[in-house]
């Protein structure tokens, strides 16, 4: 496969088929005589403004911690942990039980639950 | 059955699309200082936006992904976050634009200021894509947005003289005032070549699940949709060219609007006139605080739709909630919706080549659209429709500054 | 043992060198293979300009770009080969007329829908 156009930037799902991100960094495990491992791929916002400056991320990451345990530090998913579903591709995780729902669970619980009606 | 039920459908969500504060203002203000003269400019701006519209509906048709999940895919991260910024930018103004629009109409309608009518108007919009599903605002909003057709019946009573309005569909040069004449062809086609319909279009594609079996609909509601859109608009140059031109009146105070069916069909006409900006402009707000919820919302991965409850994409759904607020907040303090409009459209123009042309590389890229990417003739349209928009990026803001002086 | 990690977004579009300085061409795509039980990255696949390649060979192929000239051929390299022990400075290991024919560019690869 072609990590770059098959996996980078790719939509990623949880193990219910709910979406959880996209795919902003891929981790590889260099090895004195063996090709580069394929171990991880990172779903964070520190990941993704790395892409547009180191600098960035780098002030971003402590205001990251804010929004709970497990972040404020890229999230990794071990590549045995991934297989392609369709357009996607799903992590055999459930993601309320990782740091990517933080931030939409934050928002959901101080603010659109208390709007009625929803 | 269901399927003819749709495609009708589809034309009058295109034509709700379509008609807006910016192609009623353009064509209007166009009409009243050239005449028939800048029909072409509409027409041209139709085809351009019929095309751009049928590839992002075959495009989610086929690939099953939305224009917005291929920028990032495609093209990553860098450039995707700067056409967000860019569209965001941009049609944040263009949403303030259309927010004063129903504003304006209101306080033609009640004699109360456009500041009050900011909130509330922001309200109404927020209630519509809070509680209600695509369908029902696709198909709500559209169907009282044929009340436009008015323009169509004022322009036929008016008895124009077909020979010369057909003769404003051949581009031609201005006799005077050159730099108001192309600054004003600049905004028509800003009006009407806006990145927020495609980028709407193609999410909607995926709200309704569409497939390849639908392909020829999207062509049938692409052509016909925008097409009858163009022709509304250029019913209001033509009321505008027959009513103002004549006595050399500009069209600068949203408050001439009214003017243009109640010599007509009297009273009737001005609430006719009033409720067309009221609609078509609530309309538009719909629209494009959703299409910028769908850009970010999808770019970045997370849960979407309106058939979702706001419970379950919470991101999205604060996401429209905001700007829809912020679009406000400039009627709010009291700027012109005109004003608005003319400053969004050239802005508009200035920002196409950045969707537009990465737009025509996906739409040759066999591994989205299989056999379906675009025929020669359709990169033939797609490249001189980025060429056209790069002349406009470079010409429409130093324009805008000259020609509406 | 210290791990040496790499990020492939940190290496898409950095520049190669060979071992006399010139420029072998910009990392575009990294082929993966299940190598002994895991995935791992069995071939670069370099190109010249960084922002056209990842455009692809979509605009290449458009008729009307190839009258605009060729870019650099692009290549595929073997794993091996290529120095990632300074990620933003990858190395050949080698020399340029060292390594293998370039490719076509009708073998791109696709995406899965």
């Amino acid at each position: 496969m072609n990590l770059v156009s098959e996996v980078l930037d790719e939509q990623l799902c949880d193990s219910k088929g709910k979406p959880a991100g996209r795919v902003d960094g891929i981790v590889l495990e260099l090895r004195d005589d063996k090709p580069p491992r394929v171990a991880y791929v990172e779903v964070s916002p520190i990941t993704f403004l790395s892409r547009l400056s180191r600098r960035l991320a780098w002030w971003y990451a402590p205001r990251d911690r804010r929004f709970g345990e497990g972040r404020g530090v890229p999230f990794r998913i071990p590549w045995t942990r991934l297989t392609r579903s369709g357009p996607s591709l799903q992590m055999d995780i459930d993601s309320e039980a990782t740091p990517i729902v933080a931030v939409e669970d934050w928002l959901r619980r101080h603010i659109v639950e208390h709007i009625p009606g929803g | 059955m269901k399927r003819i039920l749709d495609i009708a459908l589809g034309i009058v969500t295109s034509v709700g699309g379509f008609l807006e504060i910016g192609s009623i203002a353009t064509a209007a203000q166009a009409g009243a200082s050239f005449g028939f003269q800048l029909a072409w400019a509409i027409a041209l701006g139709t085809v351009c936006i019929a095309f751009l519209v049928e590839m992002g509906g075959r495009f989610a048709a086929v690939s099953k992904h939305t224009i917005a999940d291929a920028m990032r895919e495609r093209f990553g991260v860098p450039f995707f976050t700067t056409l967000t910024v860019v569209m965001l930018g941009v049609s944040l103004l263009v949403l303030a634009a259309e927010v004063g629009g129903v504003g304006a109409a209101l306080k033609m309608a009640t004699g109360l200021p456009i500041p009050v009518w900011a909130i509330p108007v922001a309200l109404v919009a927020w209630g519509l894509l809070w509680y209600t599903t695509f369908g029902v605002i696709e198909n709500g909003v559209s169907i009282l947005g044929l009340v436009t057709v008015a323009f169509v019946v004022g322009a036929v009573k008016l008895h124009p003289n077909y020979g010369e309005v057909a003769r404003g569909f051949i581009p031609s040069l201005p006799k005077e005032d050159a730099a108001k004449y192309w600054f004003t062809a600049v905004s028509i086609l800003g009006a009407s070549i806006s990145p927020y319909l495609f980028f709407f279009y193609s999410s909607g594609a995926i709200e309704d699940k569409w497939d390849e079996t639908y392909l020829w609909s999207n062509r049938a509601i692409a052509t016909i949709g925008m097409g009858f859109g163009g022709f509304l608009s250029v019913a209001v140059l033509v009321l505008a060219a027959m009513i103002f031109h004549p006595h050399n009146i500009d069209v600068e105070h949203y408050q001439q609007l009214p003017e243009l069916l109640s010599p007509i069909l009297g009273r009737p006409g001005f609430w006719l006139v009033v409720a067309s900006l009221a609609i078509a402009c609530l309309g538009a707000t719909l629209e494009i605080a959703l299409a910028l919820a769908y850009l970010v919302a999808q770019g970045l991965g997370w849960t979407w739709g309106e058939n979702v409850k706001p419970r379950q994409d919470a991101r999205f759904c604060l996401l429209y909630t905001v700007l829809v607020f912020a679009a406000s907040i400039f009627s709010l303090v009291g700027v012109d919706p005109l004003k608005m409009t003319q400053i969004s459209m050239s802005l508009t123009a200035a920002s196409l080549p950045i969707g537009v042309l990465p737009f025509l590389v996906l739409m040759n890229d066999k591994s989205y659209l299989h056999d379906h990417t675009n025929r020669i003739a359709g990169n033939i349209v797609v490249m001189f429709i980025s060429l056209l928009a790069s002349v406009l990026a470079i010409i429409s803001i130093p324009l805008q500054i000259v020609g509406s002086s | 043992m210290k791990i040496l990690e790499v990020h492939v977004e940190r290496l898409l579009g950095r520049k190669v060198i060979d071992s006399e300085g010139r420029t072998v061409g910009r990392i575009e795509e990294m082929r993966a293979e299940v190598v002994d039980g895991e995935l791992a990255v069995t071939e670069f696949h370099l190109g010249s300009a960084a922002l056209l390649e990842r455009v692809g060979s979509v605009v290449i192929q458009l008729p009307l770009f190839r009258l605009f000239g060729s870019t650099k051929p692009a290549r595929n390299v073997p794993w091996n080969l290529v120095d990632l022990s300074d990620p933003r400075h990858p190395r050949l290991r080698g020399r340029l007329d060292e390594i293998g024919t370039p490719i076509s560019r009708s073998d791109r690869p696709s995406r899965p829908s």
